[in-house]
């Protein structure tokens, strides 16, 4: 037992958190990321990776069942928490840790998992269900339900069906959901993607809408003009760490980051816009990085675009004291009615940093049951 | 029997094997330690990460996906440390080596070779998206750095007239071979980063697809194959070490010190770019490996033959 706990405590030192965004509560995310980096815990990459799953915001119908769908796949011990506001950050992760170390929950709960998955009927050739996760991957099966039920179907999904690739050969198309839960992605955004190998061959685009507007939208409301011009300033800054993230240049997005926290603590105006001066000019003298987005017509443009965005925002509170603009909703739709285009015939890499490049900001889609929607 | 070298019994087998541990033990610490320096933490915090890594990985389940090609799958996972200890066996640490192979550099080449099939293994087996594309990636990636890096392994082979490891030592007892192959070195070098997935050459295991290979492991599943890939990187800058920076030799201090000293100046090299480049994607190396780095390293083996001839 003593050993037992030993190793559990020496675990919980570093757990790692999967943080799953809904529309509208960035501001939530990025001080549950802030907040991780200070403890020296890691965000994960996928759902097998994580010890934690944290969910910022309130999901909707549509993203709140596939949100349980993800925390299945986490492999335990395992804790699942929530924040809806900033503030609340930090006491959920205190409590969550706690609740990693404590044997009799993960117990209970690794218990009622394995007699969930008794249940489900098995396929014989892997039917080791003492280990209790029926998990699918990463895979989203919605789009695979085909007509030939006569076809073999190892472990109930079917196989991939045939198709002509861009050279005229015949190629397995596999139907394969990006989103809405990975890292560097777009708040609720799901591209629902035809792959033969990893080249994408055609797209259809959805933002899974949250329950009710974000704190950064209802703010807007409220009056808070100086938070939002920030917000939006930070915004545009966590788009560019995202893009040097999707890059993994470590450090470059790191910088990005420590300008976005910096932009959140209400650092001076001059400080910000020197360092996006520094920061700016390092990304255009680097030659690995203009080298290496070449083929992709628009990331680099829009990276440059984004990081002046950071600026703009920011300028946009000394000079007129209001708020910049929120997007209007029909031109963040327009714009994510153009992603098929823009990606259909790249590799998945390509197809998301050109993603990535876009800047969209998915909070301005419509809750759930709101009038807009 | 190369002279100077001295086969080592079973006992020196299970010391290559935990020594291999302590170096990738250390390379991961020192990964840490960078990454905590970067983020503003303070550095013996990440140089603890391995420590608290290992036991969360050993507290966490394993997974069992559906139709999941399991076998192969964990086939897959515990290969890459199985090939780094295959590698090691053929560096000397000073005078011991574990095999004497008078065919030592083509064994290393073998089992990096090896790699493209364990690699592909792990992103096929789990029998999802993200890890599938890994799986190509790093397939289609091996097509660009396989190639350059054979022809670097030929360069000390010719010099030394030998494709024994150890003649390949002694042969640079006036001059270091990274001094007029410093093409062929870089290129290995390279190519050890990128048979390790890591870093710039780490696109099979990239964020953008959540982890990649990586990314339906959990558990000691994740455990072992984070551990092949320091594992490999250890192995190849030990590989480094006796192919171009003359194995042990150095003043004052016995063989086997120099050795370790300079395998740990090289994997702290290979460690820290990590950090520096962004990663390289598969169909932009493709480019620059066939066009630039193939004839670099064919022009290298020119000039080495020149002289050995002479």
């Amino acid at each position: 037992m003593d050993l037992t706990s030993a190793v559990a405590r020496l675990a919980a030192r570093r757990p790692h958190v999967l943080v799953v965004e809904v529309p509208g509560w960035g501001p939530t995310r990025m001080t549950a990321e802030r907040e991780l980096r200070h403890r020296g815990w890691v965000q994960a990459n996928s759902p097998a990776e994580a010890d934690i799953m944290l969910t910022c915001g309130v999901a909707g119908r549509e993203f709140s069942e596939i949100v349980d769908r993800v925390w299945d796949q986490l492999p335990g011990p395992r804790v699942r928490i929530g924040a809806t506001d900033p503030d609340q950050v930090s006491g959920v992760l205190d409590e969550s840790r706690r609740a990693l170390l404590d044997g009799t929950v993960q117990r209970v709960d690794a218990e009622a998992r394995t007699a969930v998955a008794g249940d489900v009927p098995h396929d014989p050739d892997h039917g080791d269900a003492g280990h209790g996760d029926m998990d699918h991957g990463d895979m989203g099966h919605e789009g695979m339900d085909h007509d030939g039920m006569d076809m073999p179907m190892p472990g109930g999904i079917g196989l991939a069906e045939g198709g002509t690739d861009r050279d005229g050969l015949d190629l397995d198309v596999l139907h394969v959901s990006l989103g809405p839960v990975l890292p560097h992605w777009p708040a609720g955004l799901v591209v629902r993607c035809s792959l033969q190998g990893d080249v994408v061959t055609g797209a259809a685009v959805e933002v899974l809408p949250a329950a009710g507007w974000g704190p950064d939208r209802a703010r807007d409301g409220a009056g808070l003009m100086r938070g939002t011009v920030r917000l939006r300033s930070a915004q545009y800054c966590d788009q560019v760490a995202g893009l040097l993230a999707l890059l993994d240049f470590e450090r470059l997005s790191m910088r990005a980051i420590r300008l976005r926290d910096s932009v959140l603590d209400d650092a001076p105006i001059e400080t910000v816009t020197a360092e996006v001066e520094r920061l700016g000019e390092r990304l255009r003298r680097s030659r690995v990085l203009r080298w290496s987005v070449q083929d992709l017509p628009g990331v680099l443009e829009g990276l440059m675009a984004l990081l002046d965005g950071v600026r703009t925002a920011l300028l946009g509170e000394i000079a007129a004291d209001t708020a910049a603009p929120l997007r209007s909703p029909a031109a963040e739709a327009e714009r994510l009615e153009q992603i098929p285009g823009l990606i259909t015939g790249l590799d998945v890499a390509g197809a998301r940093l050109v993603i990535a490049s876009l800047g969209l900001d998915t909070a301005v889609v419509a809750p759930e049951g709101s009038d807009h929607g | 029997m190369a002279e100077g070298i001295i086969q080592v019994g079973p006992l020196g087998t299970v010391t290559a094997t935990v020594l291999l541990g302590i170096v990738a033990v250390l390379a991961a610490a020192f990964d840490g330690a960078v990454g905590a320096r970067l983020q503003g933490r303070r550095t013996l915090s990440g140089a603890a990460a391995p420590v608290w890594e290992g036991a969360r990985l050993l507290r966490q389940r394993r997974r069992t996906i559906v139709a999941a090609d399991s076998l192969l799958w964990r086939i897959g996972v515990v290969g890459l440390l199985v090939v780094a200890l295959l590698k090691v066996a053929v560096v000397p640490l000073g005078a011991w080596t574990v095999a004497d192979l008078s065919v030592g550099v083509v064994w290393f080449n073998a089992m990096d070779v090896m790699v493209w099939a364990l690699v592909w293994l792990v992103g096929w087996g789990a029998n999802s998206a993200h890890a599938l594309i890994g799986g190509y990636r790093f397939l289609a990636q091996a097509l660009s750095y396989e190639l350059p890096l054979m022809f670097a392994l030929t360069g000390p082979a010719i010099a030394a007239g030998s494709l024994r490891v150890g003649d390949v030592v002694a042969a640079q007892d006036e001059l270091w071979f990274v001094v007029w192959m410093p093409v062929a070195f870089l290129v290995f070098c390279a190519g050890v980063v990128a048979f390790s997935v890591w870093g710039p050459f780490g696109a099979a295991a990239g964020k953008d697809i959540a982890g990649g290979v990586l990314a339906e492991l959990s558990g000691v599943d994740r455990l072992l194959l984070l551990a092949g890939r320091y594992a490999l990187l250890s192995a190849g800058a030990g590989f480094a070490v006796a192919l171009f920076l003359g194995g042990g030799s150095g003043p004052f201090a016995p063989s086997w010190v120099w050795t370790l000293v300079k395998t740990l100046a090289v994997l702290a090299a290979l460690v820290g770019v990590r950090r520096l480049l962004p990663v390289v994607r598969p169909d932009r190396l493709a480019e620059v490996a066939w066009i630039v780095v193939l004839p670099a390293v064919l022009l290298q083996l020119l000039l080495v033959s020149f002289v050995v001839v002479q």
